[in-house]
């Protein structure tokens, strides 16, 4: 019998090892990235942009302040070019509540990209909020982020730049 | 090693007829198993006559009448050296040989590091090898998915990085050399990788030179070298069928799932050997087709290759090696966001670029008297692509190389090794215009042997002219020793020069990555490096039942650079290559292997930790330098059981401290980093000419990025058949 487990003891511990290594790594394995948070919605522009504007963003802000805008910036979708009159965009956030606005810029966008922790301590930003102070709810949404959800806007965010 | 030769003489037993040539059969068995070996080398000592072993483990080798000794060898045996006395005439002469499997005790002999032969124990430089066995353990259809499990060398977005000398560089500019039977396969814009091009499955071993340093093979090198060595025609015809079909999960999560079934993947070759007289060739035809696991990670790919090897009596050969590549694919570039990290943008769902390339590489040998050997080599590197959809950039490279080595042994420890190199590359693309790139290099070694100690010292002297123009120029030394107290034991310590003239690429690229610019700066200048490093080698086979053989290396490394070369958006969010001033890139290795149980059970443990760091002309860090890891990590455990192999790997690597082109974001983390804890498990079957494997690769569908916006690799699970006829 003692001969038999010695000719076995290999085969199990060489068995055992394998499975160990699996079974502790199924348990510790850590989670990657995850789905996130955020806001998807699509930004469309009628007519000619005026010149000053380099690019377009759709800003998330914490609350509604359109004269200090730097200060509720949390972030921004993907850059809208002149070339481009409609704009599919994600803006990644977390659980809570958000005003969406569109902004021109008025500088290159690539700078703006590259320098925005700079930029929004400046006094004077490159930015515009593009609101209709007639009629703002046109250009503003307003949305509720969920855990690991996205929200998506039912309607676009439509500049007409021809009024 | 058994040091009793076996001397075999040949009696007359049939009739007396005179032989000009003998032909000789034979096969070579696993000692222990009896199994028929498949690629074991038979080689007349001192000549380039020799053949390989057939799927069968039969080979049939001609010679002339007289004494011979033949080198039997073959990775993971113990190699033989059969002397052999073939009177003038005699019947057909068989021999069966048996090799003992002892990979430890085993002098593997290695090329790459001194550019001749030698033993890997007696190196002074880290060289790691790969057998076409590892290779195939991991279904791999291209090369690039194997390398990491060797200490030392990592990936980043399928960019080669040895010891964390390349890091990612937008495809411009690798600091590793990746060279095919001796001859360089880089592109001649970029100086980047095409992984498709290699031919993983007709491959006799791969050696990777670890250690930094350009003094043998020139700019590229500084980082180290991954030499591919194609394997030879065996001595009977053989026809081999290869086939992997396989499929990528669908994502973990629900929001992610973007189509409706599971995404697939195929890869079918056909290749035929066959002897011709004293000549053998193969060839061999391969189609692969992938969904990918993202909207643009869709590919297609058909090539032909083939490799005939002339044999002109027993002092010299020549070889012919070819490859066709055409394929086409999706072009990615970014996900369209992180809530659909599988998609594309909408605006380039449609971009996909497609090409051919054809690698055409010539080598001759000739041993003089005393054996003095010259080989000459030449090639041909042709690269055409086409981007369409929202980049419509197009390119045609072409890159001639010719090279003359000599190598003279003094005595029976001494060797020199000298050659010419000789390179021009021909470019235009739409992005980096048209120039010519001209290099001519004269590279010298010598290598000396006393006892246990061995010494090489060497150089190079390198010129660069880009569009007719002298653009640079570079000496570099080596200076390496090994020590080898033991026989199982061997010490080593190097110190060498680097350097990297810049690629076209990296001067003249002007190009669009979304909002990002890519802009030309012909004022950059070569990166020169300073690599030392201090290792050891331990090899050893025991009688132990429990203790089979352990292999243990190790290295403590530093390279210096000046001038590196990397990619830096200025403040206007433009990006161009720029000589960072000084950076230094230290840490160490170790590897460990083991065999337990009568080689029952293997285990692979290989780790590397770097300190990659941007400094100035004071040595004052003043940065990380991106993407690297700082700790990287793998292992494999095999189990065997008769005619089964079941496998178990992971690979782990730290976050990527820092990266170039988008930042963590500190409030909605966008853009965010992990740590890269990859699991892959197979189980193989083999029996007689017939090999099944099924491999399940990422196992717990964990989710990273390597580079920023871009998604790794999904879990798959992939079935491959081969068969030798």
């Amino acid at each position: 019998m003692r001969r038999n487990f010695t000719r076995k003891a290999p085969h199990l511990i060489s068995w055992l090892s394998l499975i160990v290594t699996c079974a502790g790594l199924a348990c510790n394995t850590p989670v990657g990235l995850e789905p996130v948070a955020g806001v998807e919605g699509t930004l469309i522009t009628i007519g000619a942009w005026p010149d000053s504007y380099r690019g377009i963003v759709v800003a998330a802000l914490d609350s509604l302040d359109l004269e200090t805008p730097a200060r509720h910036f949390i972030d921004y979708s993907e850059v809208m070019t002149p070339t481009q009159d409609t704009l599919n965009f994600f803006i990644q956030l977390y659980h809570g509540a958000f005003v969406l606005v569109p902004v021109g810029i008025t500088i290159d966008p690539a700078f703006f990209i590259a320098n925005l922790d700079s930029i929004l301590q400046a006094p004077s930003l490159p930015l515009v909020p593009l609101v209709d102070p007639d009629n703002p709810l046109l250009t503003i949404r307003s949305v509720g982020i969920g855990e690991q959800s996205v929200t998506t806007l039912d309607q676009p965010i439509i500049l007409d730049f021809t009024q | 090693m058994s040091s009793r030769p076996l001397l075999l003489f040949l009696v007359i037993c049939g009739g007396l007829i005179a032989r000009e040539q003998y032909e000789i059969h034979g096969n070579v068995t696993d000692a222990e198993t009896g199994e028929p070996l498949i690629g074991v080398n038979i080689v007349l000592a001192g000549t380039f006559t020799g053949t390989a072993t057939d799927a069968r483990g039969e080979f049939t080798l001609t010679l002339s009448p007289g004494s011979h000794t033949l080198t039997v060898t073959m990775i993971g045996y113990k190699s033989k050296r059969i002397p052999i006395m073939l009177p003038e005439s005699g019947p057909v002469v068989r021999l069966n040989i048996a090799l003992e499997r002892d990979i430890i005790t085993t002098p593997q002999i290695v090329v790459t590091a001194s550019r001749s032969a030698q033993d890997i124990m007696d190196l002074p430089l880290s060289v790691s090898t790969l057998s076409p066995r590892e290779i195939f353990s991991k279904n791999a259809i291209t090369l690039n998915e194997v390398l990491t499990t060797q200490a030392g060398v990592s990936m980043v977005h399928n960019q080669l990085n040895i010891r964390g000398a390349s890091g990612f560089t937008l495809g411009a500019g690798s600091r590793s050399l990746l060279l095919l039977d001796g001859i360089p396969i880089m592109g001649s814009a970029a100086g980047n990788i095409t992984w498709d091009i290699v031919p993983a499955s007709e491959i006799e071993r791969v050696e990777i030179v670890k250690s930094g340093g350009s003094a043998m093979f020139g700019s590229g090198a500084m980082g180290g070298v991954v030499n591919i060595i194609t394997r030879n025609a065996p001595a009977r015809p053989e026809t081999r069928f290869r086939s992997i079909v396989g499929f990528y999960s669908q994502p973990g999560y629900d929001q992610w799932k973007w189509r409706s079934r599971r995404g697939m993947f195929s890869m079918y070759e056909v290749t035929h050997s066959r002897p011709l007289g004293a000549h053998g060739f193969w060839i061999r035809a391969q189609r692969s087709v992938t969904d990918g696991y993202t909207q643009l990670g869709w590919k297609r790919a058909l090539s032909f290759t083939g490799k005939i090897k002339l044999n002109f009596g027993n002092r010299s050969n020549a070889s012919v090696y070819a490859n066709l590549l055409s394929d086409e694919g999706g072009a990615i570039s970014q996900w369209k966001s992180p809530a659909d990290p599988f998609e594309a943008p909408e605006i380039s769902k449609h971009d996909q670029s497609s090409g051919t390339k054809l690698n055409l590489n010539t080598v001759w040998n000739t041993v003089f008297n005393r054996q003095i050997i010259l080989r000459v080599k030449g090639a041909l590197y042709r690269v055409q692509w086409q981007n369409q959809g929202t980049n419509t950039d197009g390119s045609l490279e072409q890159k001639l190389l010719g090279e003359t080595q000599i190598e003279v042994p003094l005595g029976n420890d001494h060797h020199v090794t000298a050659g010419y190199t000789l390179q021009q590359a021909y470019i235009n693309a739409d992005i980096f215009g048209a120039h010519t790139v001209q290099t001519r290099a004269l590279y010298g070694l010598i290598r000396l042997k006393r006892g246990r100690f061995s010494t090489s010292l060497g150089g190079r002297y390198e010129s660069f002219l880009v569009d007719g123009a002298p653009f640079d120029h570079q000496t570099v030394p080596q200076i390496a020793f090994n020590y080898r107290p033991f026989s199982w034991l061997s010490l080593r310590a190097s110190y060498g020069g680097g350097f990297r003239s810049p690629t076209v690429a990296e001067l003249y690229s002007r190009s669009r990555l979304n909002v990002f610019k890519v802009e030309p700066n012909p004022n950059l200048r070569s990166e020169t490096s300073r690599s030392g490093e201090i290792g050891y080698s331990l090899r050893w086979a025991g009688k132990s039942s429990l203790l089979s053989f352990i292999q243990w290396e190790g290295a403590l490394f530093r390279n210096a650079f000046v001038d590196l070369i990397e990619p830096r958006p200025d403040r206007f969010g433009i990006i161009h290559f720029e000589n960072v001033t000084r950076a230094d890139i230290s840490g160490w290795e170790t590897g460990i292997t083991g065999g337990f149980f009568r080689r029952l059970l293997t285990v692979q443990l290989a780790y590397t930790y770097l300190n990659p760091v941007e400094i100035n002309a004071a040595g004052t860090i003043l940065d990380t330098l991106s993407y690297r890891y700082r700790h990287y990590f793998t292992q494999t455990v095999n189990v065997y059981l008769k005619a089964f192999t079941f496998s178990l790997d992971s690979r782990y690597s730290s976050r990527i401290e820092k990266t170039e082109l988008f930042d963590e974001h500190p409030l909605t983390h966008r853009d965010r980093r992990v740590p890269i804890h990859v699991w892959n498990g197979s189980v193989a079957y083999r029996r007689g000419n017939l090999d099944i494997m099924l491999r399940g690769e990422n196992l717990f569908q964990y989710y990273y990025v390597e580079l920023e916006r871009n998604l790794g690799k999904e879990r798959n699970f992939s079935l491959s058949v081969m068969w030798n006829y």
